[in-house]
């Protein structure tokens, strides 16, 4: 399915954006597409609210009592990942959120372009976030790359881009 | 923190005639007698100092240059006290040796990489040494500016330089290629300019 | 030795052992070039300073030029960009101008907040079992400071915390393992104690750097400074190291 993907900064800055698509994947609906970063922006809000929900973490075996909308199985990782946390339209929209506060948000567009429902793969989207986190923390290992400007780098970009065909365009 | 010599007198008697056991002998000293820390750290760290260098020298990139070889010398001077506790290698009597003794075991134990040595002089007194991996340097980037000047891992030019020195041998180190610029390899020059002798003995012998 | 190892493991400890098999699994280099290169960051930034530090002013450069000549002449090879040793730079740094020494440990501060502001992303990235967003209070930053930020870079816990739970906070350290190497006989001098003033520096930014990096990153809102303090009675200095502890005081303006 077609996404749209960014890092916002934990000055709600855009950091780094990106849209993924395959040749044999309908884009975005051209007029949605514009409004992309309108709502990715209006799901920062929820972001910042689930960061102070109770975790499923707190409670031994009480894996299944998480927060609103969290991922039922509690790998640790689930601290950082949100799975869905808001839809638009047919769109639905996933975050994942690094301690240093940094938001990694996604639309996620139905593949058939028809405004029905989009299903979540979440393994496969929480892969996917996993890794650019840890791409990002690379990114940090660079000193000539300050916390919080934008990534211009454009190995991140392609590392960025493989990621999505590996875990989202297929 | 183990104090060195003790640790390897009684192993078995260090050959440096064969290269083979030169790396065993080095991979045993970083398996069990070298303490570790994540190399993000010191990458990170490394990284904080070269771009302070950059922003105290104003993007001066030849002064970065020389600051981190004088940083490196410094450490150099040192380090190879402890290199010799560690190891208590015998004096190497051939370049060819120090230079063995340099990749496989010195970056070895300090480092975890075994640069491969090539491209020698015919007259055996200048070598390279070739960097597959680099731990200062992973994960940078060079801007624009800094891409045809910074030789950015040159502190490592300074500590084989000073650490030499403080075994007799005079040398010029410097950086060739890196990839970081875009080129191939990263590649290390050594030249021995000469062999110290009427100097204060600095170590064993 | 273990005889009573317990049957079962909490889902808590299960995940600390996880969490140790990553770190384990991370690429390494020996600590102590480490240290030595962390260490190396003092007599570097007075070295520097040597060089651009009355940039703008543009007077006064003193007695250290002697020893850099000195340095120079002595070298061996035919390129002369090496400094005065180590331990010169130092003992440069105890006898200069409160100004100088400013700028030395600005530098250095500069450094550490640098390290510190990246640091906090690298090491909790995704896996520490020891947090999660829930507890991410003040109290619970300052103990991933004491604990995991200071094991990773001085491979030691901070000994005690205090706090008055108003943001002011006391990080005890009696060990500081970057001085031990400064270790001098009995007591101190004044003029040794300025030495290891630099040394206290890069910790200092490296815990604004986390703090700030960790959402206390309003202007002017956390201030830290280190002071030496004297060992309590029950860790009376082993010989040869450092007589004195560090205290790292914490200053976190709440909104």
């Amino acid at each position: 399915m077609p996404c749209y993907f960014a890092i916002i900064g934990s000055r709600d800055n855009p950091i780094y954006e990106a849209e993924f698509t395959s040749p044999h994947l309908n884009s975005f609906p051209s007029e949605l597409k514009e409004l992309n970063p309108f709502i990715l922006h209006a799901s920062l809000d929820i972001i910042e609210d689930l960061q102070w929900q109770s975790n499923p973490q707190s409670g031994v075996g009480t894996n299944t009592s998480g927060g609103f909308l969290r991922s039922r199985h509690s790998n640790n990782n689930d601290n950082c990942y949100l799975s869905k946390i808001d839809h638009f339209y047919g769109l639905a929209i996933t975050g994942y959120l690094s301690y240093g506060n940094m938001k990694f948000v996604m639309i996620h567009s139905n593949s058939a372009g028809n405004g029905g429902t989009t299903q979540i793969d979440d393994p496969q989207v929480r892969a996917f976030y996993q890794e650019v986190h840890e791409l990002y923390v690379k990114a940090l290992l660079n000193p000539f790359y300050k916390l919080n400007d934008p990534i211009t780098s454009p190995v991140f970009d392609s590392k960025v881009r493989s990621l999505a065909k590996k875990y989202l365009t297929k | 923190m183990s104090s060195g010599s003790g640790n390897v007198q009684n192993g078995p008697a260090v050959s440096t005639s064969s290269k083979k056991s030169l790396r065993v002998f080095s991979d045993d000293i970083w398996k069990n007698k070298t303490a570790k820390i994540n190399a993000e750290l010191f990458t990170l760290t490394y990284g904080s100092i070269v771009s302070q260098l950059c922003t105290d020298f104003q993007r001066d990139f030849n002064k970065v240059n020389d600051q981190l070889f004088a940083m490196g010398y410094n450490i150099g001077l040192r380090l190879i006290e402890d290199f010799l506790a560690r190891t208590a290698l015998p004096r190497c009597d051939t370049l060819v040796k120090t230079s063995e003794v340099i990749s496989k075991c010195a970056f070895k134990i300090f480092l975890n990489m075994t640069p491969q040595v090539s491209n020698w002089s015919n007259n055996k007194d200048v070598f390279s040494l070739i960097l597959d991996e680099n731990p200062l340097s992973d994960f940078v980037e060079l801007p624009m500016d800094a891409s045809k000047e910074l030789w950015y891992s040159n502190i490592l030019c300074g500590v084989l330089k000073g650490a030499m020195e403080m075994v007799q041998l005079d040398c010029d180190v410097w950086f060739v290629s890196d990839v970081l610029r875009g080129d191939q390899h990263s590649e290390i020059r050594v030249k021995l300019n000469r062999i110290l002798k009427d100097e204060i003995p600095a170590g064993e012998d | 030795m273990e005889t009573g190892q317990p049957t079962e493991i909490t889902e808590q400890q299960r995940a600390q052992l996880q969490f140790q098999l990553f770190q384990e699994s991370l690429p390494k280099v020996s600590t102590s070039v480490f240290r030595m290169l962390l260490n190396e960051m003092v007599p570097l930034s007075v070295a520097v300073e040597d060089k651009v530090g009355e940039n703008p002013g543009g007077q006064h450069e003193t007695s250290s030029k002697n020893d850099l000549e000195e340095a120079i002449a002595s070298n061996l090879s035919l390129k002369p960009c090496i400094d005065p040793p180590s331990h010169k730079l130092i003992a440069e740094y105890a006898v200069a101008d409160e100004d100088k020494r400013l700028r030395i440990k600005a530098r250095l501060n500069s450094m550490g907040l640098q390290i510190g502001k990246k640091l906090s992303e690298l090491l909790i990235f995704s896996n520490n079992p020891n947090l999660n967003f829930k507890d991410m209070d003040l109290l619970t930053v300052m103990k991933f400071i004491c604990r995991d930020v200071w094991r990773q870079m001085f491979g030691k816990q901070i000994d005690n915390l205090k706090t008055n739970h108003r943001g002011t906070f006391y990080l005890f350290d009696y060990d500081y393992r970057p001085i031990q190497c400064l270790a001098l006989d009995g007591d101190v001098s004044d003029l040794e104690l300025n030495m290891i003033d630099p040394y206290l520096e890069i910790p200092c930014g490296i815990i604004k750097g986390v703090l700030l990096s960790l959402g206390f990153d309003a202007k002017d809102q956390v201030s830290c400074e280190a002071t030496v303090v004297d060992l309590p009675d029950t860790k009376t200095g082993e010989l040869g190291s450092f007589p004195k502890g560090i205290s790292f005081n914490v200053q976190v303006l709440l909104q």
